[in-house]
């Protein structure tokens, strides 16, 4: 159990205040994003903008946001130990096979896309409970590993 | 579709899973065999065919990168973020390009896309699903995660369906209210080890708590 648990005040069902916007923020963010990206839609069902835009846009959001923890993380760490600061500046050089990471992004640009395309051509309840088969998936992974 | 998933079922028999989970299996295979009788729904097999492309592309990806992580433990997460992004934008830039190559698109509409506000709501609120879906994943018991699930499918089906003026025909909510008890099941029952994925990658300064989603 965290300090951050147990100073937090029970809300709802012994969840705490902190985790019931959490949740709430969850549901509404994941919600909101399928949502918007239908509400968009034209009445043929076009969207009036390139997506890929959109997915290259989030790609530089996520980029910056970890570009900002990362360095954020290097000062702490460069607070604790000065030498550090050279051995973190080498990292990104040590890090072994950093080619690899080009295909989970290549698998990722393409669902990032066909996530537009899928909502323009089903139905939006249909697309979200056909979101869940994942766990057919996440089954088929638990079995191989 | 159901064809498909009868495949994937019959590997499933070879394997050792626990009750629940087969429970979650059958559920969500229920669940689509139901959606695809739903004449109002206008699932077809291409449709479905794309949808599990779509899912599994996801998957996959999500497998290769807790690969990676796990090699690469040593490392700080936010650097192999960094060059995870770093070659998500390389594609799709390379891809707006190809567009722009074959005349699909033309770069004036594409800089006049970037402006565009409802683009920069898109793209803030799909990085915030990455964040948010991260503090979920780490600070929320297997329980509580079951419900989180459960509510965002009942809402986001029900805020939908009244947003676009769609009805939900028995077929539908049957279908609904399966995968929704196969979620919760699989949720709850889920290896620890085993995570969600979803769309996108998320940032977590502990490496022990790497997620990805």
């Amino acid at each position: 159990m965290t300090q951050q648990q147990s100073s937090a005040a029970p809300l709802l069902f012994g969840v705490s205040q902190q985790r019931v916007v959490l949740i709430v923020s969850y549901i509404a963010t994941f919600s909101l994003y399928t949502l918007i990206i239908k509400a968009t839609q034209t009445k043929t069902g076009r969207y009036t903008f390139n997506f890929t835009v959109v997915v290259l846009l989030t790609e530089v959001l996520k980029f910056f946001f970890s570009t900002v923890m990362y360095w954020a993380t290097s000062q702490q760490q460069q607070q604790q130990d000065h030498h550090l600061h050279k051995a973190q500046a080498a990292t990104f050089y040590l890090l072994p096979y950093w080619y690899l990471y080009s295909i989970p992004a290549l698998l990722y640009f393409v669902f990032n896309n066909l996530v537009f395309i899928n909502l323009h051509q089903m139905h939006y309840e249909a697309f979200k409970l056909f979101g869940n088969t994942r766990i057919i998936f996440s089954g088929i992974k638990c079995i191989c590993s | 579709m159901t064809f498909g998933l009868g495949i994937l079922g019959y590997y499933f028999l070879n394997q050792k899973l626990s009750i629940q989970q087969w429970c979650a299996l059958v559920l969500i295979f229920f669940g689509c065999v139901v959606l695809d009788f739903d004449a109002t729904a206008h699932v077809t097999i291409s449709k479905s065919i794309m949808m599990l492309f779509q899912v599994g592309m996801a998957s996959i990806a999500s497998l290769l990168i807790e690969m990676l992580l796990k090699r690469n433990a040593d490392h700080d997460i936010n650097l192999q973020n960094m060059i995870l992004y770093a070659f998500s934008i390389i594609f799709n830039v390379l891809f707006l390009g190809s567009e722009v190559l074959e005349q699909v698109d033309d770069t004036s509409h594409l800089l006049r896309d970037v402006r565009k506000p409802l683009v920069h709501v898109l793209a803030t609120v799909s990085a915030l699903c990455g964040i948010i879906t991260n503090r979920v994943l780490k600070e929320l018991s297997a329980t509580t995660k079951a419900f989180v699930l459960a509510c965002e499918i009942i809402c986001t089906t029900f805020v939908a369906s009244y947003v676009f003026d769609a009805t939900l025909t028995p077929l539908f909510l049957i279908s609904l209210i399966c995968m929704l008890f196969s979620v919760v099941l699989y949720s709850y029952y889920a290896v620890p080890s085993t995570v969600v994925p979803t769309t996108l990658i998320t940032i977590t300064t502990d490496k022990k708590d790497a997620h990805i989603i």
